[in-house]
């Protein structure tokens, strides 16, 4: 047996634990995607308190002011050191650490679905991507018959994000193809237009070799998750309307924060339309 | 909706390892191996998991040279790649009048004059009549020439500029492959050109792209010179005669009566007087602030940031590179002020500075508002004398 082959073999082995970092990676990379929108969204909200405030304790100040308690320019001292207080440079500081935290905060709750619980591929008679997504489809339909937000927003967000890091990984890999070409055939006039399209190929390799894998395990893991809410007792009968409500609204800050942030993260300027464009660019 | 009949799928119970492919099925793995090595790589070097995760490590064991959490986000102004030591003393200001012999190499060569005097205040240094410097490594390739000597005459290091820059059009980019190698920069500039990024010739730009070798060590001679070189053209953002009402330092509120730090340069300009950017950068943020008004934040880099506020009017957006002198909005009287006025601010290496130390701003001549103490000695980094930048203290002018 050659070298190769058997390191082919070793990582076979562990394929399920390759695949799982891989996955996990590619969700990592498809958060950051969103990073800046993130960091331009905590800025954007980060501004408009800081005003509100700033504007509040002038009003209040200038009101009290007008008591006769202390001057004018007193109160306009001491709203102007309020409004030193937080400056652009400090609310652009505080915006990179919530956005900092606001994302790995995304990672963290995709965290548990992204490692998933995985099917032992033995028991999987389905093969390839096209088996693995009608058996993904197939159990999302049976899964969802117990409404629940979590299960209902778990797959597009899983989709959109690796999906968008696997645009992101392909990007980076055009960039070494069109390196390679630059030094190659320099003068080759379609070399950027064959990157574009090794990155865009790359990145659904990535797609074929890592999603079908991490949305199924995200489908199973939201599955258990969702077991994990009843008892063993109440699974004949339905549970009471508030545990039912609950077990709805659980997945709430997934379905409106974490989905329309993985939606965007597919069709940032960065990655997906940009190398859409590159591809036909000059032809 | 109402069925929770979950016992009828197949699973396994939760928390149950999955059954682990029969011994004697042999599955390879090794395209997916690589694969996933590709993306641990991406995760690792181009998000803030991978930093906070190497942050973490370095911690751990104690190392000093530790990663920046934000260097990933496009809102983070760039890493300041400064060696602030070596800055220390040199004049930032732009000269009126520079040594003969440099004034003899720009007549000859058309190389930038300041440029020149980059070179020597760093590397080098004008005695009896003459300008030389300490050999480039690699100016040999530009001239295509021996050079034995340890020093060399600046109107030779000007002649492998200009004929450097015929190659990468740039006399900066010229200049860095005087130290770093020619090779190395052009491959590197064409790297980050073929990855779609704005201005690639810009240092800034194309250092990552540098092998990690390069960063960590010829890159650093390279990057003093050029940030000098900046520094000591930075443009002043409002016409030349517009009067500095309040300068930068401490100063006596003149409606207030407190003894306050005043931030940046006040310079009285009518409403509707275009502003302009002090040099080539990207600007950071544009957007309006209570006390600031509308304000436009300007990444020249090297940790060259410049901030214009109480705009009437921003004509830029963010992440919109911007050239030297570019007009990014019109003078005002947004925010807290009493009167049309621009504030404008320019830290270096995140510390607030006197704008009127850099470049080609109108020096300061007199005492002005100082409270009788010296005025801030034109130098880069004085991290021990230069009041901290605090808060954003630009109060209303006078």
């Amino acid at each position: 047996m050659g070298f190769f082959t058997a390191l082919s073999h070793f990582f076979g082995a562990r394929r399920r634990f390759v695949r799982r970092l891989g996955s996990l990676c590619l969700v990592v990379l498809g958060v950051h995607a969103a990073g800046d929108l993130i960091d331009n969204g905590v800025f954007a909200v980060l501004d408009k308190v800081d005003l509100f405030f700033d504007e509040l304790v002038w009003k209040v100040l200038d009101t009290v002011a007008g008591w006769g308690l202390f001057s004018v320019d007193r109160a306009a001292d001491w709203s102007t050191r309020f409004a030193d207080w937080v400056d652009v440079e400090a609310k652009q500081t505080l915006g990179l650490w919530l956005a900092l935290i606001v994302e790995i905060g995304v990672v963290l709750v995709l965290l548990d679905f992204v490692w998933g619980r995985r099917q032992a591929s033995h028991d999987v008679k389905e093969r390839g991507i096209k088996g693995e997504f009608m058996r993904s489809v197939r159990e999302l339909g049976e899964a969802f018959t117990a409404f629940d937000l979590e299960r209902v927003a778990i797959v597009p967000v899983v989709l959109c994000f690796s999906l968008s890091g696997a645009l992101w990984a392909g990007r980076g890999l055009e960039t070494i193809f069109s390196q390679l070409f630059t030094d190659v055939a320099p003068l080759w006039r379609l070399g950027v237009n064959v990157a574009a399209s090794g990155g865009l190929l790359a990145a659904l390799l990535l797609v074929w070799r890592f999603v079908p894998d991490l949305v199924d395990g995200a489908i199973l893991r939201a599955h258990d998750r969702a077991l994990e809410q009843l008892d063993t007792k109440e699974l004949d009968k339905p549970p009471p309307m508030k545990k039912r409500l609950r077990m709805a609204l659980r997945g709430a800050p997934l379905a409106f924060v974490v989905l329309p942030l993985a939606v965007v993260s597919v069709f940032t300027e960065g990655s997906f339309l940009e190398l859409i464009g590159r591809i036909g660019a000059a032809l | 909706m109402t069925d929770f009949d979950l016992s009828k799928f197949d699973l396994p119970p939760a928390g149950a390892s999955a059954a682990e492919p029969k011994k004697d099925v042999k599955v390879r793995g090794l395209f997916d191996a690589l694969l996933c090595l590709v993306l641990l790589y991406g995760a690792y070097a181009h998000t803030p998991v991978g930093a906070v995760l190497e942050y973490g490590v370095r911690t751990a064991l104690g190392s000093k040279n530790k990663p920046s959490l934000f260097a990933s986000f496009r809102g983070a102004d760039t890493e300041v790649k400064l060696d602030a030591a070596s800055f220390d003393g040199q004049s930032v200001h732009a000269a009126d009048q520079l040594p003969s012999p440099i004034e003899d190499a720009v007549k000859l060569t058309k190389v930038n004059g300041e440029l020149l005097a980059s070179l020597v205040a760093l590397h080098g240094s004008c005695e009896l009549g003459g300008c030389t410097i300490k050999t480039p490594p690699f100016l040999e390739d530009l001239l295509e020439a021996d050079l034995r000597d340890d020093t060399v005459p600046i109107a030779q290091v000007a002649l492998g500029i200009a004929k450097g820059k015929r190659r990468f059009l740039s006399a900066e980019t010229a200049t860095e492959a005087m130290f770093i190698a020619p090779f190395v920069v052009e491959r590197a500039v064409r790297q980050a050109e073929a990855s779609g990024l704005d201005r690639p010739e810009d240092i800034n730009v194309h250092s990552d792209f540098f092998p990690a070798n390069i960063r960590r060590g010829a890159m650093q001679d390279a990057i003093q010179v050029l940030a000098l070189y900046r520094m000591r053209t930075l443009a002043w953002p409002t016409p030349a005669t517009a009067r500095v009402t309040s300068p930068f330092g401490y100063r006596t509120h003149p409606v207030l009566k407190t003894r306050r730090f005043h931030n940046g340069t006040d310079i009285g300009v009518r409403t509707g007087t275009p502003l302009r950017s002090a040099h080539r950068g990207i600007i950071k943020r544009s957007g309006y602030d209570s006390v600031s008004g509308n304000y436009v934040h300007i990444d020249h880099g090297f940790g060259i940031v410049s901030t214009h506020c109480h705009m009437s009017e921003t004509q830029v957006k963010q992440d919109q590179h911007v050239g030297r002198l570019d007009v990014v909005g019109l003078s005002g009287a947004t925010g807290r002020v009493t009167g049309p006025h621009l504030h404008y601010i320019v830290r270096v290496d995140k510390k607030a500075v006197d704008p009127q130390a850099y470049g080609e701003a109108p020096r300061r001549k007199t005492k002005l508002d100082m409270d009788g103490k010296e005025p801030v000695t034109p130098k880069v980094f004085q991290k021990k004398n230069t009041p901290d930048a605090g808060p954003d203290a630009n109060t209303p002018a006078p």
